[in-house]
């Protein structure tokens, strides 16, 4: 455990309702894992299902916290972030209410302050979603 | 959580053979603005996306399911305060059960995003 659901605010800016991660679990130099339990009030369910918006805002806060520790970006406290594009992306899959779901993300590039970044969420194993990321102003 | 008429509105709408053109309007006091970011309204990527999956499901009167995005660009923040109308231009081609997408959305002086994606009827 990096970074507990406690204290995640620290590492990104999104606050809630717009919190789609919860625990920073594992952080390499190229690598970050995370977890999110769906809770009820979770505003991008639609009768009990997740939508895959929440699945790729889940990729780019996992994104974001675990640049945030590696320390390769120079985000300010406060900053925000911005998705300047995605692309590769297939969706297989979506999860349920009170499902927890896990994720890994890949660092592929740095250009100065933006990150090229391959993501993917699974349920019990079974990939959901994946796709890359561009994020901006971390 | 269904966007429209709540995140935002629709304003007017046109169509033709092979996409439509509606023109929406932001709801700045919308709960999503208070966490993306306090005291700093930007409407999320993903929030953009799902505004063209709700146009294309009322426009199709029907549900339509996500099958691959090959690629979506966001060009510039789009903030509430400073935009509240947003024009969305969305082009289609049905291929059966598929709909290959091309849209984006501009105020008239900026393009916010332009998007490709592939959907199913369902």
């Amino acid at each position: 455990m990096i970074i507990s659901k406690e204290n995640i605010e620290s590492c990104i800016p999104q606050r809630t309702p717009f919190i789609m991660i919860d625990n920073l679990l594992e952080v390499s130099a190229d690598t970050f894992k995370s977890d999110f339990h769906i809770l009820p009030d979770n505003i991008f369910l639609e009768k009990g299902v997740l939508r895959e918006f929440a699945l790729i805002e889940n990729i780019a806060q996992c994104s974001s916290a675990g640049l945030s520790i590696i320390k390769m970006s120079s985000r300010k406290k406060n900053a925000d972030g911005f998705i300047g594009g995605i692309s590769k992306l297939k969706l297989y899959d979506l999860p349920k209410i009170n499902d927890t779901i896990y994720t890994i993300v890949n660092l592929i590039a740095q250009l100065e302050n933006m990150f090229l970044l391959k993501g993917e969420n699974f349920l019990n194993g079974k990939k959901l979603l994946e796709c890359e990321l561009k994020l901006a102003g971390i | 959580m269904k966007l429209i008429n709540d995140f935002f509105e629709v304003i007017e709408t046109s169509a033709g053979e092979a996409g439509f053109i509606t023109r929406i309007k932001l709801n700045p006091n919308h709960i999503i603005y208070s966490g993306h970011f306090p005291n700093h309204p930007v409407t999320p990527a993903v929030i953009q996306v799902q505004i063209v999956h709700e146009l294309i499901e009322k426009h199709f009167s029907k549900k339509v399911k996500l099958i691959s995005m090959p690629g979506c660009k966001f060009l510039k923040v789009l903030n509430p305060n400073e935009t509240i109308q947003v024009v969305i231009h969305i082009h289609f081609a049905r291929n059966e059960e598929l709909l290959n997408i091309k849209a984006r959305g501009e105020d008239g002086a900026n393009t916010f995003f332009k998007l490709n994606a592939v959907y199913q009827f369902i």
